[in-house]
């Protein structure tokens, strides 16, 4: 008990740790908040300007799909221009239009020159059409239903457009921010891990070979300073939060316990990762070490859409793998799907992305950890 | 015996030979001396000793029993003091003892007092509150032992304590080393310095190269040389053709200079001093000052490897 009341004091009086985990994201925060408070009204809700192959086998389902949808009741999503192949490519190449989606009865294709937000949404909202079509039909073969009630029915339920659930509706890029920054923060647990890391291993402090030399249990005495860790870490990451919902008025929605799950395991993602990094590069410097979780938070948060919105998108469209390796762009997608689309089926992935990160740190550090004599010191 | 090491092996994976083939011994209540120059595998044997390093070869036993890295029974009968500072730069100097005590001692009040007594022993009674950043460099060595002994151990390993310390606080933490041992500790000291080694150990092993190449009582380590007497004397102006007659002198082994100093090595006997100075009145020559020292362990040193010490 002693040894945790001391390990806390001493992570509690780490000033350089808590500059980094508390001091750094909420002057990050806040300077969002001062800089870009408008930019959820400003750009995302501009009505997207899109092309339509006008033909004879030109699909008229998704053509009226895309006329009706709308951002809220009195904005279009799209503005559908009907235009030959060659007058829509012409749009596309003055970029006068975001994309051209040629269709027949059986398959949808869209042209972009870029990547983008907008060209994200209108992909996604593609994607959306043609799951929903495919389950229709398989519906129809099934029970032998009019194809046109089921879709109607589908869509008074989910509401897709009108209800401001779903993603595009209530896009709020500083949210996004946000996000990443507490990604971004959540991985600085990182520091943590390492700390402990330092101050146990032999090979790597003076400190540690005290400890080596103790007759305290050295499994014990991890999972104590790991303990301690994440307390201290979730706290500092609980004030994060309440700093950003009470002060900047940052609304989270109404999933709190989901959000604090999010933490949770975000914490100990970064603990854990800090200290699979600082085992394994046993060898590096302590600067080195520490080096590794700023890049892994910051270089992370910048995939996550932390200083640049778009790239979160970008990171969707052009290397998705980057997405799911990349534990702040983990996280803020956690938050970010929990935030638009409540707790479904992409929140709990991203949430068995970290538990699976986890364990993957805990067991590649335990592996290390456990040589209890060292080649060299 | 509180620790016996046989044969013990040790190969870096860069192909260095850190320890090829060490054995010694150290007997209960006794200060032992690890002597040798920096590279020599001072630090590396306590390292394995410890089971803080893998060794290919070898055993080591503490207490009578064979020590490996859970040898916790064993552990909680050792205090460390490593070359560098170890505490923490964020708890005070009460806290950091504290808390390495806890690291042996659970019950509350039995670590108070034992925080206290180190405190005591170490005369930190004044810097209770202050962190490891304000306190001077001697006083920071102090805390660091104080941390290693906090827990009263029957065993105290210091490894090279005094380096980059000042000669007034490398006194105390020797006086205080030798008052542990009174007190019942076995001691085990490594250090290049000679004379540290010299002024507080029992017992010497000279170590090269990972292997022993003398060991005994300073007094017998002198004994096993042929060196008696080294004599300086700082003339006004050297003379090739002194040298040559203090050469011919019985028992001079070896005569020469370094700057304006004559330096004479004899073999033990009579001193060589008066026929000397008589040698240097023939010659009608001047000198200030006269040395005659007996043989170091340096001179030891030097004699069975050809080196110095400190090269």
């Amino acid at each position: 008990m002693h040894l945790f009341k001391t390990r806390m004091l001493t992570l509690f009086r780490n000033k350089i740790v808590i500059f980094w985990s508390l001091i750094f994201p909420i002057v990050l925060s806040t300077f969002y908040s001062l800089a870009f408070s408008n930019l959820n009204t400003t750009t995302i809700f501009d009505t997207i300007s899109i092309a339509v192959v006008d033909s004879e086998e030109m699909n008229q389902v998704l053509l009226g799909f895309l006329e009706e949808a709308k951002f809220d009741e009195e904005k279009n999503m799209f503005k559908v221009n009907l235009k030959s192949e060659k007058e829509a490519k012409d749009l596309l190449e003055d970029n006068k239009v975001v994309g051209v989606i040629s269709t027949n009865q059986d398959s949808v294709t869209l042209m972009v020159n870029n990547s983008g937000l907008n060209q994200t949404i209108v992909k996604t909202f593609l994607d959306e059409y043609l799951q929903t079509t495919t389950a229709v039909m398989d519906i129809v073969v099934l029970s032998g239903s009019n194809p046109e009630d089921i879709i109607n029915e589908l869509y008074s339920n989910t509401s897709y457009i009108d209800d401001g659930s779903n993603e595009y509706s209530a896009i709020n890029m500083l949210l996004i921010m946000y996000f990443s920054v507490i990604g971004m923060a959540l991985i600085y647990g990182g520091f943590w891990g390492t700390d402990n890391i330092l101050n146990l291993q032999a090979n790597m402090s003076t400190k540690g070979i005290r400890v080596a030399v103790s007759p305290v249990n050295r499994i014990k005495i991890i999972l104590i300073f790991t303990a301690c860790a994440f307390l201290i870490h979730f706290g500092i990451i609980s004030i994060v939060l309440l700093y950003m919902r009470f002060i900047l008025g940052v609304e989270f929605g109404d999933k709190t316990l989901y959000i604090l799950l999010v933490c949770v395991l975000g914490s100990l993602t970064g603990i854990t990762f800090g200290s699979f990094v600082a085992i394994s590069l046993k060898k590096a410097s302590e600067g080195v070490k520490i080096m590794t979780t700023v890049l892994v938070g910051v270089v992370g948060g910048f995939l996550s859409g932390m200083m640049v919105v778009d790239m979160k998108y970008i990171i969707q469209t052009k290397a998705p793998i980057l997405q799911y390796i990349n534990p702040v762009g983990v996280i803020t997608d956690s938050l970010h799907s929990l935030n638009y689309f409540g707790a479904t089926s992409r929140f709990f992935t991203n949430i068995g992305i970290l538990c699976v990160m986890i364990i993957a740190f805990t067991i590649g550090t335990y592996l290390f950890y456990r040589r209890d004599s060292y080649e060299s010191i | 015996m509180v620790i016996k090491v046989e044969n013990l092996v040790k190969t870096y994976k860069s192909g260095v030979r850190a320890l090829d083939g060490l054995t010694f011994q150290v007997r209960d209540g006794e200060i032992f001396g690890l002597l040798g120059p920096n590279g020599s595998g001072k630090t590396t044997s306590i390292n394995c000793i410890l089971s803080l390093l893998k060794y290919e070869e070898g055993k080591v036993e503490i207490f009578g029993k064979e020590m490996t890295p859970t040898s916790y029974d064993i552990k909680k009968d050792i205090g460390i003091i490593t070359q560098n500072v170890a505490v923490y730069d964020e708890l005070t100097v009460y806290e950091n003892i504290d808390f390495f005590c806890s690291l042996y001692v659970n019950d509350k009040s039995e670590r108070k007092r034992l925080v206290e007594e180190v405190i005591d022993f170490v005369a930190l009674n004044d810097y209770k509150k202050f962190v490891p950043k304000k306190l001077s460099g001697g006083l920071l060595r102090r805390l660091h032992i104080a941390c290693g002994i906090v827990h009263k151990p029957k065993l105290i390993i210091l490894d090279e304590p005094t380096v980059a310390v000042d000669p007034q606080s490398r006194n105390k933490i020797l006086e205080g080393i030798k008052q542990l041992n009174k007190e019942g500790a076995t001691i085990i000291y490594t250090s290049h310095y000679m004379e540290e080694v010299e002024m507080i150990c029992d017992y010497i092993l000279i170590m090269d190269k990972g292997k022993t190449i003398a060991e005994g009582t300073k007094e017998e380590l002198k004994d096993s040389i042929k060196l008696g007497e080294t004599i300086e004397i700082e003339l006004k102006e050297p003379n090739q053709s002194l040298i040559e007659e203090v050469s011919k002198l019985e028992r001079v082994i070896d005569a020469s200079y370094k700057d304006n100093t004559l330096i004479v090595k004899s073999l033990k006997g009579k001193s060589n001093v008066g026929d000397i100075l008589n040698l240097i009145q023939v010659h009608n020559l001047e000198y200030d000052r006269i040395y005659s020292e007996l043989p170091t362990l340096n001179d030891v040193f030097l004699e069975i490897t050809g080196k110095e010490l400190r090269d």
